[in-house]
């Protein structure tokens, strides 16, 4: 039987957790409401013992609620972790071990542990651990029915008698719990349930599971098939160096109906260096595979070594020399996969080539609708905007970039905002509501930004301009990532000054300089580990701790948080800045091949301590996916 | 119409009228149309059309999506022949036995069929042997299947192809995976080549129909 999820949107029940958990990787949504309490819960399941939530609560009719409101917002993490499984043989039961909540801002909820020291109606953000084990032990079980393939029917005695809530919202007048679950389609559930003898509830939860892709393999066309080196020679190649020009530009043509844009081109006596930047995968090693092939049907038969090499921003990152013959005698090896990563040598260029004379200068732009939620706001915990941005992006020689972005509203209700900013350190993100009411138009960014390899394993950025929406200035950085290294180490340095709310070209007064050291790791079975420790955009010193789980199709999961000098009191409301981050790539739901995705960080709060410069381009993100962990990782796609 | 032989069957779903007349235009120049459902919102790859290297034809059905399209080789090397529909989808054999498909979802990335085509050379009578193919999970990784499989029946048949009737060797061969069980089956000449099949794919999309089209 699958483990559903409670009201709390935890592993559970009704009300009361269980201990065993729902598959590695599930992530799912869950609203609940009974007796005034309204939880959006969203949970992921992090490895395959722990889970943690994200949870959003309104209780209405709260009258302790602070600010004179009868209202409660809260928002809180718990996490829940089974350290024991059942045993084969049923005797041993499953274990797990949940939290009630690391909370914010107030922490008054979801006691699974009766009778705690009192708590403050605090700051919170801050892991109460004097509240952990604390109380009465208490037992609480239940059963569960699976009565037909959609339809089960739950009955629980909870242990929770609600004694903070009670005085306000309810009284319970019985533990037992009762409930009915409906599989409407798989992994969307719906819930009706009893609750304590006197309330009503009702539950919808949606799971999906990132390692579940739609289109597995995905719909992109097939590849061009191999070519034997035999048949290419049948192919009259006569006078090759005058030749040579109009080869390069069938390559071109042929590479980019493959969505692969040709950035270098140098024809040695028995081997070919052609530079990609790959335009649609988002596996790299399929923009490799189909370069390959493509290579095969064209290049004249003397050709013995494809070496390809993987450009971004005009950066040359990493080399990978196949032999001709391996692509033909591997093409429909059965594990021709894993046979052609092993013959395949995979290094970082020194050297770049001449960019092919049609590469520059470049001029490319888009139009394309934005959507930008703004949540947690008490006063109307869900706003947004939507609209269109145009971009626009000029390269006029290897590395150098000019772009821009303008943003104009079309419908939304971000401007409605009317809770101004209360905070005692500059403020450098907390005045988001008055970047939301005058910035329409905005424009968004206008930078300058040269990328260039001063070594083996160094790569170097410089970004000037109007950096982001409320900052501008010149922004550096430099990132050491041998290519076959699960660690990296970067620096950036900036000077920013903050911008008008209108998101003009104007300035306001304050200036800041702002930098971080960053190291960068991969800590295997795709968690991915990042440190960042520096000066932030408030002037507080401190160092961000990120922790993301990173599948192998695009999808990440991740979670944040940023301590700084800045005390809890100055921070004010959650005592420093912490939040969630999912990224969905478009070609999971499509199949198709794209390299865009969905990405949002949910913030319980936004203040102005711990706040980094949100700089586009940072060159971590541009060269990993090109080096040979990620290789490796994406290579079940160099065939198809 | 010359090319009418080709498609002795109407496809059994509607085609955009576009695409008919493309197919039209296709198919009077190479013989050769679409099988896959084309959405196409974000693509950035273009279906290149197939160029073929020869002038015979294969004849695919995909019963339980309605498919039915005439694809053209585009790659031939030893036994292996690759052939392509006008969408840009193609399947691969080696010896008339499927290797794999590219662009047609949940791909059959590869596939050991020696064991199979020694049994349709006449070897191993009643023996189980190994097949092993592949596919790509949902992290891209590839994930090997193994099926144990064996020669079920041999008959001698009175088939039609195309127009033509002939006596073709039926041979049926049952495989068995932890998941599932199928039955391919193999239509072959007295010089051993497989002009007609029905082979198992995948579960959504079940068997796969071919037949050898000479022209």
């Amino acid at each position: 039987m699958g483990t559903g999820y409670n009201s709390y949107g935890a592993p559970g029940l009704i009300d009361m957790p269980v201990a065993t958990s729902p598959p590695d990787a599930e992530l799912a949504f869950t609203t609940s409401s009974f007796a005034g309490q309204t939880r959006n819960t969203l949970t992921f399941q992090m490895t395959p013992r722990l889970s943690g939530s994200f949870r959003y609560s309104v209780l209405d009719d709260f009258l302790d609620a602070p600010g004179g409101s009868d209202t409660l917002y809260d928002r809180s993490l718990s996490l829940h972790y089974r350290f024991m499984d059942e045993d084969v043989a049923g005797m041993r039961p499953a274990i797990a071990i949940g939290s009630g909540g690391f909370t914010n801002p107030l922490s008054v909820l979801g006691d699974r542990f009766e009778r705690r020291p009192d708590r403050d109606a605090n700051l919170g953000g801050e892991v109460e651990a004097d509240q952990l084990f604390r109380g009465d032990a208490a037992f609480f079980g239940g059963m569960e029915w699976q009565v037909t393939d959609k339809l089960k029917l739950i009955a629980e005695y909870s242990s929770d008698d609600y004694q903070r809530e009670s005085r306000f919202a309810f009284d319970p007048e019985s533990q037992l719990n009762f409930g009915a679950t409906y599989t409407l389609r798989p992994g969307i559930d719906l819930s009706l349930r009893y609750l304590y003898g006197s309330e009503i509830g009702v539950q919808l939860s949606a799971a999906l599971n990132p390692l579940n892709r739609p289109y597995k393999s995905g719909r992109a066309p097939a590849p061009p098939p191999v070519m034997p080196q035999a048949s290419a020679a049948a192919l009259s190649w006569g006078d090759m160096l005058e030749r040579q020009g109009s080869l390069r530009q069938q390559l071109s043509d042929a590479l980019n109906q493959q969505g692969i844009r040709l950035h270098g081109f140098e024809l040695n006596q028995a081997s070919i260096r052609v530079d990609i930047e790959n335009k649609a995968y988002l596996q790299q090693a399929q923009a490799i595979g189909r370069t390959a092939r493509v290579l095969s049907r064209r290049m004249p038969a003397r050709i013995e070594t494809f070496s390809i090499v993987s450009v971004a921003s005009g950066m040359p990152v990493s080399e990978i020399r196949i032999r001709r013959s391996d692509m033909e005698t591997l093409e429909h090896e059965v594990d021709g996969s894993w046979q052609s990563f092993a013959r395949a040598q995979i290094a970082s260029p020194v050297r770049a080539t001449q960019p092919v004379p049609e590469r520059y200068p470049n001029f490319d732009w888009s139009l394309k609708p934005y959507l930008t939620p703004s949540l947690f706001d008490p006063d109307d915990p869900l706003r947004a905007d939507v609209g269109a941005e145009i971009s626009a992006r000029y390269e006029p020689l290897r590395g150098l970039e000019f772009s821009g972005s303008i943003r104009k509203k079309v419908i939304g209700n971000l401007d409605e905002a009317t809770r101004r900013s209360d905070s005692v350190l500059p403020r450098v993100r907390s005045d988001f509501s008055l970047y939301d009411k005058e910035g329409d138009p905005a424009l968004t960014d206008l930078t300058a930004g040269y990328y260039f390899k001063p070594g083996k394993n160094l790569y170097g950025r410089a970004t000037v301009g109007y950096l982001e929406r409320m900052f501008g200035g010149v922004s550096t950085e430099l990132l050491w990532k041998p290519n076959d290294s699960f660690f990296a180490i970067g620096i950036e340095t900036s000077y920013v000054k903050q911008r008008d709310f209108d998101q003009g070209f104007g300035f306001q007064d304050y200036d800041v300089v702002t930098g971080h050291v960053s190291a960068y790791s991969e800590l295997g079975n795709g968690f991915h580990a990042q440190v960042d420790a520096g000066r932030y955009l408030a002037g507080d010193w401190g160092a961000t701790f990120s922790l993301d789980r990173e599948f192998k199709n695009g999808w990440r999961v991740g979670a944040f948080a940023t301590k700084t000098d800045v005390s809890s009191s100055d921070f004010g409301e959650g005592s420093f800045d912490k939040g969630i981050r999912i990224t969905v790539p478009l070609s999971w739901l499509t199949g198709e091949p794209n390299r865009d995705g969905f990405s949002t960080t949910i913030r319980p709060v936004t203040r102005d301590g711990g706040a980094r410069l949100d700089v586009d381009g940072r060159l971590y993100d541009r060269v990993r996916p090109l080096q040979k962990p990620a290789l490796q990782d994406g290579w079940g796609r160099f065939w198809r | 119409m010359r090319s009418l032989p080709l498609f002795a069957q109407r496809p059994r779903r509607a085609l955009p009228v576009l695409a008919l007349a493309a197919c039209a235009l296709i198919l009077a120049f190479g013989g050769c149309d679409r099988i896959g459902p084309a959405l196409d919102v974000t693509g950035k790859v273009e279906q290149v059309p197939p160029r073929p290297i020869a002038a015979e034809r294969l004849r695919v059905v995909l019963p339980t999506t309605g498919a039915d399209a005439t694809l053209a080789p585009v790659s031939r090397r030893g036994d292996v022949t690759v052939w392509q529909t006008l969408d840009g989808i193609t399947v691969t054999f080696r010896g008339g036995v499927l290797i794999a498909t590219r662009g047609l979802g949940d791909d059959l990335m590869s596939s050991d069929v020696q064991n199979t085509l020694a049994m349709l050379r006449g070897s191993a009578s009643s023996q189980y042997y190994p097949q092993i193919r592949s596919h790509l999970d949902g992290e891209n990784q590839t994930r090997f299947r193994s099926y144990q499989c064996r020669r079920n029946d041999l008959s001698v048949q009175q088939t039609r192809i195309g127009t033509i009737t002939r006596s073709l060797t039926r041979v049926t061969e049952h495989c068995v995976s932890p998941d599932n069980e199928t039955t391919n089956t193999y239509w072959l000449d007295p010089t051993g080549t497989v002009l007609k099949s029905r082979q198992w794919v995948r579960p959504d999309i079940g068997y796969m129909e071919t037949e050898y089209v000479r022209r």
